[in-house]
């Protein structure tokens, strides 16, 4: 009974609300609800589906994020071993990035990097450059520059922390000194041991990050581009634009993508669990 | 049992889904006669919903009207931050929640946002005719008794006239082009330093752009038209596709808003920027902004004139006080200091002619605004604003036709 009461009251400070907020949001692309609201219509929905925007922004971001991922996780992978055998203080230092919040990592880039940045102004008096204009494009580009830049300094040395926390777990060095009694190298030792090991054990938690880094709305407001832009962007657009009728289209927007996230983060996790039960 | 508890829940949640239009207590109205609103408005506390993106605005606001309304009629009034699509956003909220009263009292709203909350009625009205100081607005201007060719009809009360500057750096740019035709020739000669922001004052931009190579304002007076958009805004994104290869990062990307255009303009990586209160570089270059050698001008095409507005909040229950409040705002003591170039610099809504002589010599022997054009001549230049549904196709469009291409 007291277990049964915890379950309800999880689900109820958790899923019920989400699954409210999500129903809700369906109810107003199909105009149903809102204040604007004129009774059932596809036409939000047509919108959304037939427009090239949701999934042009749902599609970079989630690049974006797999970018971001994919750099962290090997700066993280190539730096940990250097923290294990420290004092500690060596550990510390890596959340010094971590307590810096992302809009002020963000303001940062941007005076760094920036045309008239930093950088650029640096360039100027070492005479590499005559004006702000030939300096590199690095912020509100199509490439989102310094948009993956300001995540991977955020996320690589949460990745290393964790990674210091697995290998320890895992008993890594054991497992290193039993591959080398057995005559493997360093490199195999770390591509077909350590890499392995570490990447499966993360393997939710990169999932988890790349949706955050995906869904991550100041950082690619300032330093992301307009074309494409990132799908928080897209939505809030939408939503406080001049047009009334853009809502609707947001709402939509939201809900979507919340499936899209909801069904990625599932099915990571039930991989992981086949994964943790030996069925990979 | 669990379940079924759920599903209880469920439907509590969702109840507030058909919430919306159930704003139905209006709160109290504005009594006609004026000393019982000034007597029940003391000791009343109003909330201002504005925009707080200039220092000098703000400082007017906090440092002038804050402490005269409470000195003169014992209101307190507190000003949050929020502009247009904030101000939308929390009052339809408000309604689609069904909130017995609003969190706001007052806003201060421009064409856009009037046309957003008259959908909604979220604007209390019409309240105009109850305050006094309504007799010296002159509500025979063009640029004030229409909102982007909305009657105001009473439910927004005229505060500010201003219209639409280009602001260059002389000495970066000699001779400022004057027309469209020399504008071009000045960006292909000059590439990466001219560019827009895609915002309301970007937007404003590309109407008078439209406007004017239609070579005929009337043709935008009055309710939207699809034939004129069609035929003008093309010839528009023509205008704008020669030129963009030559602007600021070859046109794959335009200033988020106009702050950002701004800064790009202070620190030299644009020759231009623009602003919608056409004495705004006054009080830049006097902030330290801009560099001194920044001077405003309008093309010889016209720019756009508007108003901006104060409303009051439907679901307000300190209507009264928020009444007492705006019509301290547009009383010529309010309005002559707002005026002056060290203070603000914005245009009045008050007819001259009907003020007292004194007050007419005030407001004459306001100091001289040095770096920004004359006033008399730029209202020669004045386009009247379109109605909202060209600001609504224009950005869609511009993000289609250029942006994204």
């Amino acid at each position: 009974m007291k277990k049964k009461i915890l379950i309800s009251f999880f689900l109820v400070i958790t899923v019920v609300p989400v699954l409210a907020g999500l129903i809700y949001a369906f109810l107003y692309s199909l105009g149903i609800t809102g204040v604007i609201s004129k009774g059932l219509t596809f036409s939000y929905w047509k919108e959304i589906l037939y427009s090239s925007g949701f999934f042009l922004s749902l599609f970079y971001s989630l690049i974006i994020g797999a970018i971001t991922i994919f750099i962290s996780f090997f700066i993280a992978y190539f730096i940990y071993p250097f923290f294990i055998n420290g004092s500690g203080k060596g550990q510390l230092i890596m959340f010094i990035p971590l307590s810096i919040p992302p809009m002020v990592w963000a303001f940062y880039h941007y005076l760094m990097f920036s045309g008239a940045g930093f950088i650029s102004r640096l360039s100027y008096h070492l005479g590499l450059i005559s004006n702000p204009g030939e300096f590199p494009v690095l912020v509100n580009d199509n490439f989102g520059t310094i948009v993956i830049l300001t995540h991977v300094v955020m996320a690589f040395p949460f990745f290393t922390l964790y990674f210091i926390r697995i290998h320890n777990s895992e008993k890594i060095d054991r497992l290193t000194t039993l591959a080398k009694n057995f005559g493997a190298s360093d490199s195999e030792v770390s591509w077909r041991v350590r890499l392995p090991i570490i990447f499966l054990k993360s393997r939710v938690l990169l999932i988890l990050y790349l949706v955050f880094v995906a869904g991550s709305y100041e950082v690619p407001l300032l330093l992301g581009s307009q074309s494409p832009r990132m799908i928080t962007v897209f939505t809030l657009e939408k939503m406080q634009r001049f047009d009334l009728y853009d809502k609707p289209v947001a709402y939509g927007a939201a809900f979507l993508y919340a499936i899209v996230v909801l069904i990625i983060v599932l099915f990571s996790l039930k991989r992981s669990f086949r994964t943790d039960e030996g069925r990979v | 049992m669990m379940l079924r508890n759920i599903i209880f829940l469920f439907v509590i949640i969702l109840s507030g889904c058909n919430s919306e239009k159930q704003q139905s207590d209006k709160g109290e109205e504005i009594s006609d006669d004026w000393s019982e609103v000034l007597k029940s408005s003391r000791g009343k506390k109003v909330t201002w919903m504005m925009w707080q993106g200039d220092p000098y605005i703000n400082k007017y606001v906090s440092s002038y009207v804050v402490p005269n309304v409470k000195e003169k009629f014992g209101i307190d009034l507190e000003v949050v931050s929020g502009q247009g699509n904030q101000i939308v956003s929390t009052l339809i909220a408000e309604l689609e929640a069904g909130s017995s009263s609003s969190e706001l009292d007052m806003v201060w709203i421009n064409g856009e946002t009037f046309y957003q909350l008259r959908q909604i009625g979220a604007l209390h009205g019409p309240f105009l005719e109850k305050l006094p100081n309504t007799k010296f607005i002159d509500f025979s201007n063009k640029f004030i008794n229409k909102d982007f060719q909305q009657s105001i009809d009473g439910y927004e009360c005229p505060w500010g006239n201003v219209q639409l500057a280009l602001i260059y750096n002389k000495d970066m740019v000699e001779e400022p082009p004057k027309s469209l035709k020399e504008l071009k020739t000045w960006v292909k000669d000059n590439p990466g330093q001219f560019t827009l922001s895609n915002d309301f004052t970007g937007i404003t931009l590309l109407k008078s752009w439209m406007i004017g190579l239609s070579g005929d304002p009337e043709l935008f007076t009055g309710e939207f038209s699809e034939e004129v958009y069609s035929k003008y805004s093309d010839k528009l994104w023509d205008y704008i596709k020669e030129i963009k290869p030559y602007l600021w990062r070859q046109g794959e990307t335009f200033p988020a808003n106009i702050a950002q255009m701004h800064q790009l303009f202070s620190n030299g990586e644009l020759a231009f920027t623009m602003s919608n209160n056409d004495g705004e570089v006054d009080n830049k270059i006097l902030q330290g902004l801009f560099p001194e050698s920044s001077r405003a001008f309008i093309f010889n095409e016209g720019t756009i004139r508007n108003s901006h507005y104060l409303g009051i909040v439907e679901g307000s229950d300190k209507k009264e006080a928020a009444a007492v409040v705006i019509n301290y705002l547009i009383s010529p003591e309010a309005q002559l200091h707002k005026m002056k170039p060290s203070v603000w610099g914005d245009g009045t809504v008050l007819s001259l002619n009907e003020l007292p002589d004194s007050l007419k010599v005030a407001f004459e022997s306001i100091e001289e605004r040095k770096y920004a054009p004359d006033r008399e001549e730029i209202y020669e230049l004045a386009l009247e604003e379109p109605a909202p549904e060209y600001m609504i196709r224009l950005f869609e469009d511009f993000r289609q036709k250029i942006i994204e291409q």
